[in-house]
């Protein structure tokens, strides 16, 4: 990927679960997810499309290119801009959560 | 031995000397107090609950007494004593028993951690149990009082204690708080309920304490399996009405009314999935107590 390429999103660090800091503990519902943060004591409910993006950032970093990929492919969904957008978005829930950060690259 | 197995005068004499060591569902609870209103009302209510006669371990240590001050001669109060601590602010005297009730709530939503507690009425049927979470307000005590009153087991009007495993309820049954409309209520829908004095002004309006039946006491060992979680909702002149809740969101409604989710953390997450785990939940609407109660026995028959 490069920052010239106009349909991906400018941002190009990597998002991931500070596994080092908290956990996360799951619990899988007909209706969704559950998900305890150890760090902050919170409880969280997610849909499965949200529950996928945070379980895949959750086993390895992924800048919302490859988090899109990533999610596209296991959910058989099309690589598309909507897809880019809806990515984003979660990640800032997230973060605003603290349920991911975010890596800065190094120079 | 009993409660009742006392006469008032020893009950009164033993209430202001060493103190009588109640046992209220797994607790110990040891009481002292000079307070005539305390010790009727417990004469009154508390008269099927066993006495624990060892000199064993206590649970909570209260005591309920009028400060020795000048002040008792034009408005007496009643302090409340926890380990010799006093945890709140002074109440006028009148207010004496529902202090007791609502100080012995604090001692175990602040110190038992054992369980995963959720503000709810528990009750139970063939092996049953139902948790009924809510607000204040949204009719809770009232159906409890009304179920236990048609032969459901109270386990508890206040507090469900859901064990780590979360598959079982332990019982904690105790005197059913009501409140305003609601004792009257009450009274109507069963001329045998058996009510304490009503206390007015409280800061849940007037209160009133209904006795639990004998079987809800002799049975409180006996812990249960949760088969429901079912929130009810008084709407005056609405049909019963039950609405599946999914349960992400009851889980959600669950965190919201426990008092110790926060102590528990992971194990309180656990506790609160599996109990959903092997539960139905429901939202209920109802205005009839008679009808939901119908109800509710048809859902526990098989």
């Amino acid at each position: 990927m490069t920052s010239s390429d106009a349909s991906i999103p400018s941002d190009s660090g990597r998002w991931y679960v500070n596994s080092a800091l908290f956990q996360l503990k799951w619990h899988q519902w007909e209706e969704g997810y559950s998900v305890f943060h150890t760090g902050s004591g919170e409880t969280h409910t997610l849909d499965d499309l949200s529950a996928q993006c945070l379980k895949l950032l959750e086993s390895s970093p992924s800048n919302i290119p490859e988090l899109s990929a990533k999610l596209a492919q296991s959910l058989s969904l099309d690589l598309d801009d909507d897809l880019h957008e809806y990515v984003d978005k979660i990640l800032q829930q997230f973060e605003y959560l603290g349920l991911v950060e975010k890596k800065r690259v190094s120079i | 031995m009993y409660l009742s197995d006392l006469s008032l005068a020893q009950l009164k004499k033993e209430l202001q000397q060493q103190g009588i060591r109640l046992r209220i569902g797994p607790f110990v609870v040891s009481l002292k107090s000079s307070i005539a209103s305390v010790q009727s009302c417990l004469s009154l209510l508390y008269d099927s609950y066993p006495l624990a006669l060892d000199e064993g371990f206590s649970d909570f240590h209260i005591r309920l007494d009028t400060p020795p001050s000048y002040r008792r001669f034009y408005k007496p109060q009643v302090r409340f004593y926890f380990d010799e601590r006093e945890p709140f602010k002074p109440l006028p005297i009148a207010h004496a028993f529902p202090l007791f009730e609502w100080g012995l709530n604090w001692c175990i939503a602040k110190y038992v951690h054992q369980y995963l507690i959720i503000h709810s009425a528990v009750l139970e049927k063939n092996g049953k149990a139902i948790i009924l979470p809510g607000a204040p307000g949204a009719g809770k005590s009232t159906l409890c009082a009304a179920m236990m009153l048609r032969g459901w087991r109270l386990l508890s009007d206040e507090m469900a204690l859901i064990s780590p495993s979360g598959q079982r309820v332990r019982p904690i049954p105790r005197p059913v708080a009501l409140k305003n409309d609601s004792i009257e209520i009450i009274r109507a829908f069963d001329k045998s309920a058996v009510l304490g004095p009503k206390s007015y002004d409280t800061s849940k309006g007037t209160v009133a304490h209904l006795r639990p039946t004998h079987d809800c006491i002799t049975r409180a060992d006996e812990d249960v399996n949760v088969r429901f979680v079912i929130m009810p909702k008084y709407q005056k002149d609405s049909h019963t009405k039950f609405m599946q809740l999914a349960k992400p969101e009851m889980l959600n409604q669950l965190i919201r009314n426990s008092f110790n989710y926060n102590v528990m953390r992971e194990s309180g997450f656990d506790a609160a999935c599996k109990l959903l785990d092997q539960s139905e939940c429901f939202d209920l609407v109802y205005s009839d107590l008679g009808d939901v109660i119908k109800h509710l026995d048809e859902l526990v028959m098989f």
